[in-house]
């Protein structure tokens, strides 16, 4: 009984996979809390440790230049005044996908949509082959095209402006990022995420971060409204704190 | 049976970009006043139905489910489930809760939780807390999409009012753009007060 229970879980896992492995629909978000620090912290008072993300290289650590490593424990000092995401930025990618607030996949043919719920930030990722905007022309969650590799999602992320952060804890960029992003279903409600992050001007070299996404399953679970807005004294407002 | 926004016999293609018809003879005078647009001015999402007629691009996206809307005005979003699934309870928010279902062609979407803090346009009309909108969006030929849309507030109008606005698909090629407002904002200081609040 035990066993014929286990051969049709295991049937039943395979089965979304051959029939379904390039369906990314669904409300997804990542596990863990690697939206504080991509490298990891170790636990402090009052927080739980975080665990590093960077899975390439294997040290778990940004391969900042020299120059940069110096700039980001600056940011780290000041985040709780200088982190775009208090003034309503909208997050950048891969930052997006790992905050802790829900996104939405949906898809056609000729294209991927993810709305973030955090912002009501979206992006619209042809995979139709057309080609990136120039070189100049800049934006905050960049420009996306994707492709698939098998089952696996990729999508070529150019033409990012510089101001947005990594995460909570002021790891950033500058203005040549490029990032490769790769999502693959691993189960039926769970999605590998992996993004390559490269940028001369402030790493040494690429490297690559991974973190599992879960589906929601709550019955009629859906994104909420998440604005952020200025108060009648011009402070910036989101709706929860969500960065505490 | 599926239903889709755009005829059947129209394209391979039944995803496609809406905009408004500015040049339309039908299209609702506009009195233009950059101090008194006090909302868009502070980068808000503009509240359905003002988010259906931006001068700039929608794009709405069907898949199973659901009806995805995406304004580039604000990157302003609608997820519409078609599912018959229940409204949230005690919400409140820019562009509300929508609900969809069709009847025979039209896309009909009920909308609750709005928070009232949307403008109707630039002019400053407006439909207070507690006003229910009613969408119907039907297509009426293959590029173009009759959008109507029906308010009520007893509070706010003797009677409710229907307003209709056409749409017309844009070329296939084009693609929303990114829309930045709120990001390094530093001219809502500088523009005058308006009805108290200060800017």
């Amino acid at each position: 009984m035990i066993r014929s229970g286990l051969i049709w879980l295991l049937f039943a896992g395979t089965a979304w996979a051959q029939e379904q492995p390039r369906d990314l629909r669904g409300i997804w978000q990542a596990t863990g809390t690697a939206y504080q620090n991509l490298e990891g912290t170790p636990a402090q008072r009052g927080q739980p440790a975080v665990k590093s993300i960077v899975a390439d290289p294997t040290n778990g650590r940004i391969p900042y230049r020299a120059d940069a490593r110096k700039l980001a424990d600056r940011n780290s000092k000041e985040r709780e005044t200088s982190d775009p995401l208090l003034s309503c930025f909208q997050p950048g990618i891969p930052r997006a996908v790992l905050l802790p607030e829900p996104f939405q996949i949906f898809q056609n043919p000729d294209r991927v949509v993810i709305v973030y719920q955090h912002v009501h930030a979206y992006r619209v990722i042809f995979t139709d082959g057309r080609s990136h905007y120039n070189e100049g022309i800049e934006f905050y969650m960049g420009d996306s095209r994707g492709r698939w590799e098998g089952n696996t999602l990729v999508v070529d992320v150019t033409n990012f402006k510089p101001e947005t952060w990594l995460d909570n804890a002021g790891n950033f960029h500058g203005d040549k990022l490029h990032v490769i992003e790769r999502y693959t279903r691993t189960g039926a409600d769970t999605l590998r995420y992996e993004a390559t992050i490269e940028d001369p001007g402030v790493f040494e070299h690429a490297w690559t971060i991974r973190v599992d996404l879960a589906r929601h399953t709550e019955p009629n679970f859906q994104l909420l409204e998440h604005e952020c807005e200025r108060d009648a004294q011009g402070v910036y407002r989101h709706p929860s704190q969500f960065l505490k | 049976m599926e239903h889709r926004l755009a005829p059947a016999s129209s394209s391979t293609r039944q995803v496609g970009n809406f905009h408004i018809c500015l040049e339309c003879a039908n299209a609702p005078p506009t009195t233009i006043s950059i101090v008194n647009a006090i909302l868009s001015g502070q980068c808000h999402m503009h509240g359905v139905p003002r988010v259906m007629f931006p001068p700039f691009p929608l794009e709405i996206i069907q898949d199973g489910n659901f009806v995805l809307i995406l304004a580039e005005t604000e990157h302003g979003v609608r997820i519409i489930p078609t599912d018959g699934r229940p409204f949230l309870k005690d919400y409140s928010s820019w562009n509300g809760d929508s609900r969809g279902h069709w009847e025979g062609d039209t896309l009909v979407v009920e909308v609750r939780g709005l928070n009232g803090r949307g403008w109707l346009d630039q002019a400053g009309n407006f439909m207070g807390v507690g006003a229910h909108v009613v969408e119907r969006f039907r297509l009426t030929g293959k590029d173009t999409l009759d959008y109507q849309a029906t308010v009520e507030n007893p509070k706010v109008f003797s009677q409710p009012f229907t307003l209709r606005v056409p749409l017309r698909r844009r070329p296939a090629d084009v693609e929303l753009l990114e829309y930045g407002c709120i990001e390094g904002e530093r001219d809502a200081a500088h523009l005058p007060a308006v009805n108290g609040e200060k800017r």
